[in-house]
């Protein structure tokens, strides 16, 4: 699996979920993390986005397969990845 | 077209354009040269230097033009971080401008961030920032007044707090300037933008005490100050002192005129059980936020606009689409939160103005 996070430097949520970010990464080996900057990095236009940051997108053999938006504390994040998968 | 965005910026004040178009004029050589036309340029800077900082009561060698308060956010965070690298935690709110979370998050996880607790009014928690504050914090930033709510923060109180357990407060004063009294005895650096203010946008300034080491953002020669090169802009630091010296001498005036336009704002929509305000008494009269229930504000601002009228919603990227993180705070309400809308007002609205927000919000609460 691979988790790919998008992020802006200018988001609020972005900055305050930083430690959350690395705590989940640690907590996960078993996946791949990139982190990605939507304004400059252009890998990041490979993907469809709203208004919402941040995004972590989940992908399986690389497709898609569930998608996490918005601010979330590390208990939701574990919750909702552990719910979809 | 009622214009009701004075938040987001204004426009230039006639007396603001003299004075720029004086100085362009009269005084465009440059205040570095040492022929005759460069001290007579440097004569003029100084005086406006002198007059800034006599309104701000710090000293003239204390100011730093910039191009922008954005500028200036930047240039407090990073020169603070790149001088002191053994502090690496900051704390901030959740009120701040992007460009002071961009600063932040531009360190990446060199710097550590906390946010401050908010009492149930919206306003800091002086307590919990208290308990935040460690050997290694760098510095504690916050805003003088949400830029969405207007809520007025108690900011001179947290200067007095950082000064008493020797921390750097830096405030971002640019919605608060020339709309509250405030001051900035207790603070080691304030951030100011010119354009929101009835001056011309591309000039800002950042005050920095003279205790706090900064590293320049631009090196290059000597400008006003060495902590920032460029050739000195004469029109701008001209433009800049009218503005601010106009929302001195006429704050009484000003505010008078917009807390009355506010006070006939609320009378007319309070009484609407789908419209609610949401600034407080604790906000400055000239941001006046309200919820219209059931309405999604993107598209409220673009049927607002249609009617000739110019407002905001919240800023972008809150966590969820339309909520207001403002909003929530201080009023605990999510339906409120996600259908808010930011009126900003100035001594230049009018009474007709208002009938007429008034009479296509009360439209838009129908619907």
């Amino acid at each position: 699996m691979k988790v790919v996070v998008l992020t802006a430097v200018w988001c609020h949520a972005c900055l305050f979920m930083k430690k959350t970010f690395k705590t989940f990464e640690q907590n996960h080996p078993e996946w791949s993390f990139q982190f990605l900057d939507v304004d400059l990095d252009a890998e990041a236009e490979c993907y469809s986005l709203g208004k919402v940051l941040p995004v972590l997108i989940f992908l399986k053999d690389g497709q898609e397969v569930h998608r996490i938006q918005g601010e979330k504390t590390l208990d939701d994040l574990e919750r909702e990845s552990n719910h979809a998968f | 077209m009622v214009y009701l965005d004075y938040s987001a910026t204004t426009p230039l004040d006639p007396r603001v354009a003299e004075a720029w178009f004086n100085s362009e004029k009269n005084f465009f050589a440059n205040a570095n040269s040492s022929h005759a036309l460069g001290v007579l340029a440097k004569q003029e800077n100084n005086r406006h230097l002198e007059t800034l900082a006599s309104i701000f009561h710090v000293l003239p060698s204390e100011l730093i033009l910039t191009s922008s308060a954005v500028e200036a956010n930047n240039f407090a965070i990073k020169g603070l971080a790149m001088k002191y690298p053994d502090k690496r935690h900051v704390i901030t709110s959740v009120y701040e401008h992007a460009s002071l979370i961009a600063a932040l998050a531009s360190f990446g996880n060199s710097l550590e961030v906390e946010t401050v607790n908010l009492k149930r009014d919206g306003t800091y928690d002086l307590a919990h920032l208290k308990s935040l504050i460690r050997p290694d914090t760098l510095v504690v930033s916050l805003v003088a007044v949400d830029s969405e709510t207007g809520l007025k923060q108690p900011v001179e109180a947290v200067g007095l707090l950082c000064h008493q357990l020797g921390v750097y407060f830096h405030c971002d004063a640019t919605q608060a300037y020339g709309k509250t009294k405030i001051s900035f005895d207790s603070m080691d650096l304030v951030s100011l933008s010119a354009h929101k203010i009835y001056g011309p946008k591309g000039v800002g300034m950042l005050i920095k005490k003279k205790s706090v080491g900064l590293v320049p953002l631009m090196h290059g020669g000597h400008s006003f100050t060495p902590f920032r090169a460029s050739t000195p802009a004469n029109s701008l630091l001209a433009a800049f002192t009218k503005a601010v010296e106009l929302a001195d001498e006429e704050f009484e005036a000003r505010n008078r005129k917009v807390s009355d336009l506010r006070a006939y704002l609320k009378a007319q929509l309070s009484e609407n059980p789908n419209i609610l305000i949401n600034s407080s008494e604790l906000s400055i009269p000239q941001i006046f936020n309200v919820s219209i229930l059931n309405t999604k504000p993107e598209e409220g601002v673009k049927y607002f606009s249609e009617h000739g009228i110019y407002l905001s919603s919240k800023s972008a990227c809150s966590g969820e689409e339309d909520l207001s993180k403002s909003v929530l705070a201080l009023t605990g309400d999510h339906a409120r939160a996600i259908s808010s809308y930011r009126i900003s007002l100035s001594h230049l609205s009018t009474i007709e103005d208002m009938d007429h927000f008034v009479t296509w919000a009360k439209e838009l609460a129908k619907s």
